[in-house]
């Protein structure tokens, strides 16, 4: 498509949350079909029309500046103005309250002190990566959908990790379970535990199951809702950059 | 850009405008055209500036689906954008006498 190489450039090179990114890109590209249509009609070749509207058109430094300054979202603006030192612990912070909130939630609703007794270091385990991943997803949240940073530097944050250490949780889960079976069976085959107590005892490798389970499905649940949110604001799904040494502001 | 050609770009583009409703190329050209080519509005000053518009209220963008080739984005004044017009023309109508009893003074 005509233009589609410079548009494509542009859309690296300006520093705009989406989806104004997007509308930007849309209108300049209505703009330059426009010109290149009016220089052909006053008859100047393809190439000599293109070039034309290409250097018509052309958005400077400043006027990109200009742009920026005026879409960016006023909570960015403001975490922008404290020390690049203290932004990141704002943004960490800012994700680990929801996730301090929903412990605590956690705690107050479900036997959970009885479950990490029960279940032991499998619990203790599958709890600390899946807090992490959540944390991790909770992070990203704020950063592109609350801060709307859409800036090459922070879309390169958007891999699989939180859904491995989400894995990882429901493994550790499983296995935490499985292996606290196989020690009831055992027990129970070798006649060292009584049959009125089977029931109980097999009760207690569940809470592994069921808290890795849980926090599992939550950050695969957490990570399809931002991902459903950045298609919403247009964010394309491979980052347009402008270089590797790009970083984020 | 100075504040007194940022002024002059919100002017012609505010009377651009009032003449009907445009697109940004639009704009541009209806401004070099009307002035005899005298005023000229880059795309680069004219784009921020009708953002600035929009969100300040004063003028109001649409898309366009007319056409064949892609969606254009198309603006108009706001009864907002028509009052700071009337302030604009005013101004600049002071201006334009101030300088005729300038340029007709004797020294």
């Amino acid at each position: 498509m005509r233009f589609e190489l410079h548009l494509l450039e542009l859309e690296a090179r300006v520093d705009l949350p989406y989806p104004e990114r997007a509308l930007v890109i849309d209108e300049l590209a209505g703009e330059l079909e426009a010109a290149y249509a009016q220089h052909r009609a006053s008859g100047l070749s393809p190439e000599a029309a293109e070039a034309a509207a290409l250097d018509q058109l052309r958005l400077d430094p400043g006027a990109i500046a200009s742009l920026e300054a005026l879409h960016l979202p006023a909570v960015r603006r403001a975490v922008a103005r404290l020390p690049a030192s203290l932004s990141g612990w704002v943004e960490l912070l800012a994700a680990a309250l929801p996730l301090a909130g929903f412990m605590a939630f956690a705690f107050s609703e479900v036997p959970m002190l009885l479950f990490l007794r029960e279940g032991g270091f499998a619990l203790w385990l599958s709890l600390a990566l899946g807090a992490l991943a959540l944390l991790l997803e909770l992070q990203r949240a704020v950063v592109w959908l609350v801060l709307r940073d859409h800036s090459g530097a922070s879309l390169r944050m958007d891999t699989p990790t939180p859904l491995y250490l989400a894995a990882a949780t429901l493994c550790v889960g499983l296995q935490g379970a499985a292996l606290g079976y196989y020690v009831v069976v055992g027990l129970w085959a070798d006649g060292r535990l009584e049959g009125r107590r089977l029931p109980e005892a097999l009760r207690e490798p569940l809470p592994t199951l069921v808290v890795a389970a849980t926090l599992a499905a939550l950050v695969v649940l957490l990570h399809a809702s931002i991902k459903a949110g950045l298609r919403a604001l247009r964010v394309p799904s491979r980052p347009a950059s402008s270089g590797e040494g790009e970083e984020r502001r | 850009m100075s504040d007194g050609k940022q002024s002059r770009a919100l002017f012609f583009v505010l009377l651009a405008l009032d003449a009907g409703a445009k697109h940004g190329y639009e704009i541009s050209s209806w401004v070099g055209e009307k002035s005899g080519g005298f005023f000229g509005l880059s795309f680069g000053a004219l784009y921020p500036l009708l953002h600035k518009l929009e969100r300040d209220g004063l003028v109001r963008g649409a898309w366009d689906p007319k056409g064949s080739g892609r969606p254009r984005k198309i603006y108009a004044l706001t009864p907002k954008g028509k009052v700071a017009l009337a302030d604009e023309r005013s101004n600049y109508r002071e201006h334009a006498a101030a300088f005729a009893r300038l340029l007709g003074a004797k020294a």
